[in-house]
């Protein structure tokens, strides 16, 4: 059995037009120790289908399909048990470590708090541990940190608190939901160094959401590709990136600046925008920007096509792409 | 924001110097009249009735021939235990409302919030004398008048930072660390309004004590003999002619304790909230 599986998970968001999805048909599933790229540009649905994964779904969003952890289907429990999932078993990063940590509350009793509520520690032991966790995501003088209140660290720092209160408990899983993209370039690496690390050495799984081929390509196992609330490309990383079996994988590389290209050239760009959420074609959501369209893509609903071993792809002109 | 300069801040804020220091002297007066008065401050003397000013009755006498001064220096207390206690129901039970209005959402929210709006539809002053009214005149009665009036007030306030906060990213990460509503309303929540709360606490205690003289003057507050300054505006407009300085101390000390909170409470506001304070 799966640590998670999730089948035919879609979020449909009610407006005074209908329910407007925001992620559609997506299914995938996760191993133990695995981990697990989602990658798409803004508003592909990334973000709520991780959303979805941990219950915390804004208000009015309605889930339906199945997320089984270790079997039990998530989306069927109540908010109680959630709750003691939640922070325990499943732990999520957020994007922003500025504004993800409480500003009135000393960092060591927000790490201190988790150890708390699920392990019932005592709050000296709780503090120790703290220490242990600081040390583990390698902040400089772990134990002076405790008392200091989030607005005196840097942003690298407030996401290695993060990183610490989401291991607290030891999840089983690790979802980081853009966990590097508030912060520059070369703390970028030390954060993503380290989150690959902790998931060697403590063994968790990890979803790992980012519009960045690059950090993906580095630490994931497998890798999702959404486009419009969808799973376009599905498949191991490495033939995923040397294959890219969907005209919209192309896309997304295509558009990744090369420092060798002609200087004053311009960078490519997929063509259009992203459909908005209710106007989604009836056939490929991408054959509006696709250069390999033809009639039947804005028709027919694109074939799930297997172009490897485990590596899928939802478009009918994989042949053009091999 | 570090506890430090958050004082140094308070004691940069000219208001909130004025502020603390007229609130100072009141809240001194109502301590000093439980050890000192200069005489009792419900000795009557008739003979010695409206005496001016003089060494001996420092602020004269009333038409009872009553301490003027010994009057102000005990009615303090009245109106300092009034706000208190009037301004402590409405922040408990109006905090508490507005917590659970904006945890809840749905229909609660919509109730409590719409009791509120009733609540706001008649004039403060009006519904309270309604309650005395009802109730009787009398210190406890007046209490609960203005405190049930501070209510809505507290609830309004509560819910909207309260909404506010639960909009702000460290609340998705608090319940993806596993944290129950009420868990993050209390640790999350409350801590980050109560600078709000404490500043509109302090404008309302103001209002309060305000609430009190009216009531009292009115006849439906503090009875007598305890002394109150909103009783002792009403008993010296018979005399405003005769002894004009029978209304003014006592309006004096109304003047000092509204001003005095209203500055302090701008000044908090100000020190709690920098980007205010540079805005004006």
């Amino acid at each position: 059995m799966a640590l998670l599986a999730v089948d035919r998970l879609a979020v449909h968001m009610p407006s005074p037009r209908g329910p407007i999805p925001l992620v559609r048909e997506v299914s995938f599933s996760i191993e133990k120790g695995e981990t697990l790229g989602i990658v798409g540009e803004s508003g592909c649905g990334k973000t709520m289908t991780a959303l979805a994964l941990m219950g915390l779904l804004p208000d009015g969003a309605v889930p339906s399909g199945e997320i089984r952890f270790e079997g039990e289907n998530l989306l069927a429990q109540p908010e109680d048990r959630l709750c003691k999932l939640r922070g325990n078993r499943l732990a999520m990063i957020f994007q922003e470590p500025m504004s993800a940590l409480n500003p009135v509350h000393p960092i060591g009793g927000q790490i201190a708090e988790s150890l708390i509520l699920h392990r019932g520690l005592y709050q000296t032991d709780a503090m120790a541990e703290a220490v242990r966790l600081l040390e583990l995501v390698r902040m400089p003088e772990p134990k002076a940190r405790l008392a200091q209140y989030p607005h005196q660290l840097s942003g690298g720092q407030r996401q290695r608190v993060m990183i610490a209160i989401a291991l607290a408990c030891q999840p089983d899983i690790l979802i980081a939901d853009e966990p590097t993209t508030a912060l520059d370039v070369t703390v970028q690496a030390q954060i993503l160094d380290l989150i690959h690390d902790l998931v060697d050495e403590l063994g968790m799984a990890l979803v790992l959401i980012s519009h960045d081929l690059g950090i993906v390509g580095d630490i994931t196992d497998r890798v999702l590709v959404m486009y419009a609330g969808k799973v376009v490309e599905a498949g191991p990383t490495v033939p995923l990136f040397d294959r890219r079996a969907h005209p919209y994988t192309r896309g997304l590389f295509g558009a990744l600046p090369d420092p060798g290209r002609a200087r004053g050239s311009r960078l490519y760009a997929i063509p259009g925008t992203v459909p908005d959420p209710w106007l989604v074609p009836g056939g490929c959501a991408f054959a509006d920007r696709c250069p390999l369209v033809e009639p039947a893509c804005r028709d027919e609903i694109p074939p799930n096509v297997e172009v490897g071993s485990d590596h899928r792809a939802l478009c009918r002109r994989t042949d053009l792409t091999t | 924001m570090s506890r430090d300069g958050l004082i140094m801040r308070c004691l940069k804020q000219r208001n909130f110097m004025i502020g603390l220091a007229l609130t100072g002297i009141v809240l001194a007066a109502a301590i000093l009249s439980y050890f000192w008065t200069p005489h009792s401050p419900t000795r009557i003397n008739v003979p010695g009735r409206l005496a001016p000013a003089s060494g001996v009755h420092w602020f004269g006498t009333d038409h009872f021939g009553r301490d003027v001064f010994s009057m102000i220096l005990v009615g303090s207390r009245n109106s300092i235990g009034v706000g208190i206690v009037a301004v402590s129901i409405g922040v408990i039970t109006g905090v508490a409302l507005g917590l659970l209005a904006s945890a809840k959402r749905g229909w609660v929210e919509d109730l409590i919030m719409r009791m509120a709006d009733f609540t706001f539809a008649f004039p403060a002053i009006l519904s309270a004398i309604l309650i005395t009214a009802i109730l009787g005149p009398g210190t406890f009665n007046s209490i609960l008048a203005i405190g049930i009036f501070n209510i809505p007030v507290f609830a309004r306030i509560t819910r909207g930072a309260a909404n506010a906060i639960l909009a702000r990213d460290f609340i998705l990460a608090a319940r993806a660390a596993g944290k129950g509503r009420i868990r993050i309303t209390l640790e999350h929540v409350l801590p980050n309004i109560s600078n709000v709360l404490i500043v509109q606490a302090t404008i309302n205690f103001a209002l309060a004590i305000l609430a009190e003289a009216g009531l009292s003057y009115l006849g439906l507050g503090t009875q007598p003999p305890d002394p109150s300054w909103g009783r002792m505006l009403n008993e010296s407009q018979t005399f405003l002619f005769r002894a004009p300085m029978l209304a003014i101390y006592p309006g004096a000390a109304i003047m000092i304790a509204v001003l005095g909170l209203n500055l302090l409470g701008d000044g908090l506001r100000d020190a709690l909230d920098p980007r205010l304070a540079r805005s004006r």
